[in-house]
């Protein structure tokens, strides 16, 4: 068993997130509060939120990472202690949503990933959860997908538009 | 003494355990399932296998939360021991050596605050002062007048009011979590605290709770006049039954302001104090 993934052994029955707002409309934090409420009760699955990256072992974040938030951004995920687990939720957290070419965001975290790797700072896992605004029982099944308690459902495919 | 070592043991093994009871129930009240029984040893062994990332001022932060588990861990020992002899005046010595070791316990929280070069924690240590200065004076008092044998079962019975108020906010719980107050210091006394650290820093949170509810448990036995191995066993068993009441209490009042929380709990305890000194010197 690799290293990797003997820690998130230890984490799946204790997962401690940390909230993560880039500059989101709101409508995903929203969905991110509706998911830790009792309704879905996310606590049975040991899913607790806190308030300090220090504290974290996913971090939720949300919306396209504008210029403002970005050195704040690099800074929680730094303050984050290994192993690094992010989740990007939204079409905005994945990709930059409607904004991915705009100049006063980044454009999605797979472009922040970029920026950390250049700032030293190390990523052990990520998973992308979309939806405009992404759905609740999507955050629960990503976090889960996350630590390797679930399978994925879906499989990755790459298409390209052809020359001609 | 090997009975209250071996008592003192077996409770801080379960104290974790009543903990997670503790989140279970709340849960219950909210209509949810809630995390399994065990969920606050899982939480714990989790952060001993995480990184840790050391604070700015990490080897007096680190420094303190040991002392600060290993005190209170003696703590609860001593309260076990003490229950071994009841709260009588042959036990007063180690009364005084208990009430010792919690403010020791609170003193080591504030420099673990300040040290870790943080406005938030730094917030939360000041707190964690105010709370110290409003309570802990009344405990060591009650708990001597108690330990003193003197007075009559009225006054006794004032004095352990006393006693059981101050000893809810050394449980740290609503609304006398204020030095830690997740939702508006984001963890406070514990915002640089990482992996391993921060899982001694939770058992000490656990211990603190079980040091609370055993002494309110010591107090009320007192009151029934138990001593030697009948208090013992009393204070034992009646420990999980004072930690639920706590926690139902802790549900009933919800949050309040910051400095409202400590201007009552001060004007209470001050008053409750009137009345237990009032009482002894009247001979009531
Ligand atoms: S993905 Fe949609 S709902 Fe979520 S932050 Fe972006 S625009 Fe808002």
């Amino acid at each position: 068993m690799s290293n990797l993934a003997k820690a998130l052994k230890a984490i799946r029955k204790s997962i401690w997130v940390y909230h993560l707002n880039s500059g989101s409309c709101n409508a995903c934090d929203i969905e991110v509060l509706d998911a830790l409420t009792p309704y879905f009760d996310v606590e049975r699955f040991g899913v607790k939120l806190v308030g300090s990256p220090r504290h974290a072992d996913v971090i939720l974040l949300t919306g396209p990472i504008t210029r403002e938030s970005l050195p704040k951004v690099v800074r929680a995920i730094r303050a984050m202690p290994r192993p690094r687990l992010i989740l990007a939720l939204g079409s905005c957290g994945v990709g930059g949503g409607i904004w991915w070419d705009s100049y006063s965001t980044t454009g999605g975290f797979k472009k922040l990933e970029d920026i950390l790797r250049e700032n030293g700072v190390e990523i052990d896992r990520v998973v992308y959860v979309p939806g405009c605004p992404v759905r609740p029982e999507a955050i629960i099944y990503g976090i889960l997908l996350l630590l390797g308690a679930v399978e994925q459902k879906s499989k990755r495919v790459e298409v390209y538009a052809s020359e001609s | 003494m090997f009975h209250s070592v071996v008592a003192a043991l077996v409770s801080l093994v379960l104290a974790p355990i009543y903990d997670g009871i503790e989140r279970k129930m709340r849960a219950a009240v909210h209509s949810r399932i809630g995390p399994p029984i065990l969920q606050t040893w899982y939480d714990i062994i989790k952060l001993f296998t995480k990184e840790i990332v050391v604070p700015l001022g990490g080897t007096w932060c680190a420094l303190a939360t040991v002392l600060e588990l290993i005190v209170l861990a003696s703590s609860a020992v001593l309260l076990m021991f003490v229950a071994g002899i009841g709260l009588s005046p042959e036990g007063i010595f180690w009364v005084i050596v208990f009430t010792v070791l919690v403010s020791a316990a609170s003193s080591l929280t504030i420099l673990r605050s300040v040290s870790q070069n943080n406005v938030y924690s730094v917030v939360g240590g000041f707190r964690e002062f105010s709370l110290v200065l409003s309570a802990e004076p009344f405990l060591i008092m009650s708990l001597f007048l108690l330990a003193s044998g003197a007075g009559s079962q009225i006054s006794r019975a004032v004095a352990v009011a006393t006693a059981i108020v101050a000893s809810y906010v050394v449980s740290g719980r609503v609304p006398y979590d204020i030095a830690e107050a997740e939702p508006e210091l984001s963890a406070g006394v514990n915002i640089e605290l990482s992996g391993p650290l921060l899982g001694l820093a939770t058992v000490s949170t656990v211990f603190k709770k079980f040091v609370s509810a055993s002494l309110t448990s010591l107090v009320l036995v007192s009151l029934a006049g138990l001593s030697g191995w009948s208090s013992l066993a009393a204070t034992f068993l009646l420990t999980p039954a004072t930690w639920i009441a706590q926690l139902i209490l802790s549900v009933m009042l919800g949050r309040s302001r910051v400095d409202l929380a400590v201007k009552f709990l001060y004007t209470l305890l001050f008053t409750l104090s009137i009345l237990t000194l009032l009482s002894y010197g009247l001979g009531l």
